[in-house]
């Protein structure tokens, strides 16, 4: 049996699984001494003191940085109990360890996803932002000091909260040349802001969402709330994979012209909760055939619709079916449900059968890259 | 460094585009190839720019089978002309290679083989070949047991029976 010298290994244990890392450190010395510091390739941490404390040591860490490929930052299950929010109060570690290990990025040459999941903000205890708040703060303020990473492919900005920290005028810059993006916002404290939540998506969500315009192959863009976000003039030459949540399709987000616009790529749409507007003349039936005719690569279509039984239910038929239009008004809206939406239901069984259809005859179009996850 | 022996020039012709190489393998089997088959290796390459420094052409004298031998030929005859990312990085932008589907089956043989023609590839720096052996490796070794890839991989156990059963003890530090 020939034996491998020392760059053979280290070559073939680069491509072994992360999951079989672990029986491989006891194969020999050698072994576990190349497979260790590849264990690390996958980062996972949450927004205790402790593990961000530990996410910032890892990536100081030259042995390890160097394999390090994603990194994944979490909010902790459940919500903060009061000792904790005591804790929290004047806590502001979580936060300068968390920006010093996001500052550590660019030494990390071979990270291809960063995701953070940005815990939604409290108030702490005297009215002062609580440590999830300061997280995020940090999370922001580290990746607007940061210029583009070249091997960063994929980034997930989770529970944005629509706050000033997101109008950086440099924060655009780490976007750019991304294959992946997701972004979830979130308006936390309805009633803080003067101006209207479409405003404020307007304001920070757009600037990222043109960044990387370019190389974007798949977007995910979630809302917490039914919006307004102008979509018309966006587009991403390399866009296979969308998925909108939350988003009005009406003529003020230009939101249908904008998934047509992306016609010759496009292979997968997801529409979570997206509603047009109450009255509006151009219903689902109508966008759905529109899709069913334009959208020729699409392979995968999934439509979730909102559908939220409330107290009068009994009493109110229609509130027992998916609210699929909306009133807005000032950022604010309420869904509706018409007498008759049997049309809009076939139209979508017309679209996910000229999908169906597509997708079981081969066609031509094969994607670059499979959605939602990066390499 | 390999040996390198004289050899006269009626045996190995040296004029026109597709110039032919001695190869010698470790069982002295002679094999004759064209340059242009052998040029995706590194080392190869280099031995030949010293042939033109010194105008002399030698046979090479590699440190493997005539069977591994002709397994490499056989890979570099395939790819012959190709552009593949890892053997020439700095001809096109960065990206990634196709998946070779080819090289799937070409390295579809036992593990010993498996073994013999990554190292050979390693010699010849052949990085495309290194690639392709050393994703196939990984996919035996994945799934298995830590004994199993012992046996894959061809390495023995040097913990001692304390350290084996106690895992925290390996490389912690």
């Amino acid at each position: 049996m020939p034996r491998l010298p020392l760059e053979l290994l280290m070559h073939i244990v680069d491509l072994v699984p992360t999951e079989d890392l672990l029986p491989l450190r006891g194969v020999s010395w050698l072994l576990c001494a190349i497979a260790t510091p590849r264990a690390f390739r996958v980062l996972r941490h949450t927004n205790t003191l402790r593990s961000t404390i530990a996410l910032s040591h890892l990536l100081e860490t030259t042995d390890i940085r160097q394999y390090v490929q994603e990194v994944h930052y979490t909010n902790r299950p459940g919500l903060p109990s009061i000792d904790e929010l005591e804790q929290d109060r004047g806590n502001s570690e979580v936060g300068t360890h968390l920006f010093h290990a996001l500052q550590l990025l660019p030494q990390l040459p071979v990270l291809h996803t960063l995701s953070l999941n940005l815990a939604q903000p409290y108030n702490g205890l005297n009215g002062q932002l609580g440590c999830c708040s300061i997280g995020q703060l940090a999370a922001v303020d580290a990746l607007a000091q940061l210029d583009t990473i070249p091997t960063l492919r994929s980034l997930t900005l989770d529970n944005i909260f629509l706050h000033d920290i997101y109008s950086h005028p440099r924060l655009p810059n780490f976007l750019c040349g991304l294959t992946h993006l997701r972004l979830s916002a979130i308006d936390p404290l309805p009633g803080l802001y003067s101006t209207p939540v479409f405003e404020r998506v307007g304001l920070y969500i757009q600037p990222l969402l043109r960044a990387a315009a370019d190389t974007l192959v798949s977007l995910t863009l979630h809302f917490q709330d039914d919006t307004l976000i102008d979509l018309a003039m966006l587009r991403y030459p390399h866009l296979e994979h969308l998925s909108l949540q939350n988003v009005v399709f009406c003529a003020e987000t230009g939101a249908e012209a904008f998934v047509l616009a992306h016609a010759p790529t496009l292979v997968s749409l997801s529409l979570t909760k997206c509603k047009t507007l109450y009255r509006s003349p151009r219903g689902w039936a109508q966008i759905y055939d529109t899709f069913s005719e334009g959208l020729g690569s699409l392979r995968e279509v999934a439509v979730e619709e909102d559908w939220a039984p409330c107290a009068w239910s009994e009493l109110y038929p229609l509130a027992k079916r998916p609210a699929r239009r909306v009133v807005m008004y000032a950022g604010a809206s309420v869904g509706y449900c018409s007498e008759d939406e049997g049309e809009d239901v076939r139209g979508l069984d017309r679209l996910t059968e000229s999908c169906r259809a597509r997708a079981s005859s081969g066609g031509l179009h094969t994607p670059t890259v499979p959605a939602w996850t990066a390499f | 460094m390999p040996t390198i022996v004289s050899v006269d020039d009626s045996t190995v012709p040296g004029e026109g585009s597709s110039r032919l190489l001695l190869l010698v393998s470790s069982d002295n089997k002679h094999i004759v190839v064209e340059e242009d088959i052998m040029s995706r290796s590194r080392f190869i390459s280099k031995q030949v720019e010293g042939f033109e420094a010194t105008s002399q052409r030698h046979a090479i004298l590699l440190p493997f089978s005539s069977f591994v031998l002709n397994k490499v030929i056989e890979y570099c005859s395939h790819y012959r002309g190709y552009y593949l990312l890892e053997d020439d990085p700095d001809a096109a932008p960065p990206g990634r290679s196709p998946v070779r589907e080819w090289d799937q089956e070409f390295l579809d043989v036992d593990r010993n083989m498996l073994l013999r023609i990554i190292k050979a590839a390693h010699y010849l720096e052949i990085k495309s070949l290194v690639g392709s052996c050393a994703r196939a490796i990984a996919d035996m070794i994945r799934g298995k047991t830590t004994e199993e890839m012992r046996e894959i991989l061809g390495v023995e156990n040097d913990f001692t029976p304390e350290e084996e059963h106690s895992p925290s003890s390996k490389c912690t530090g």
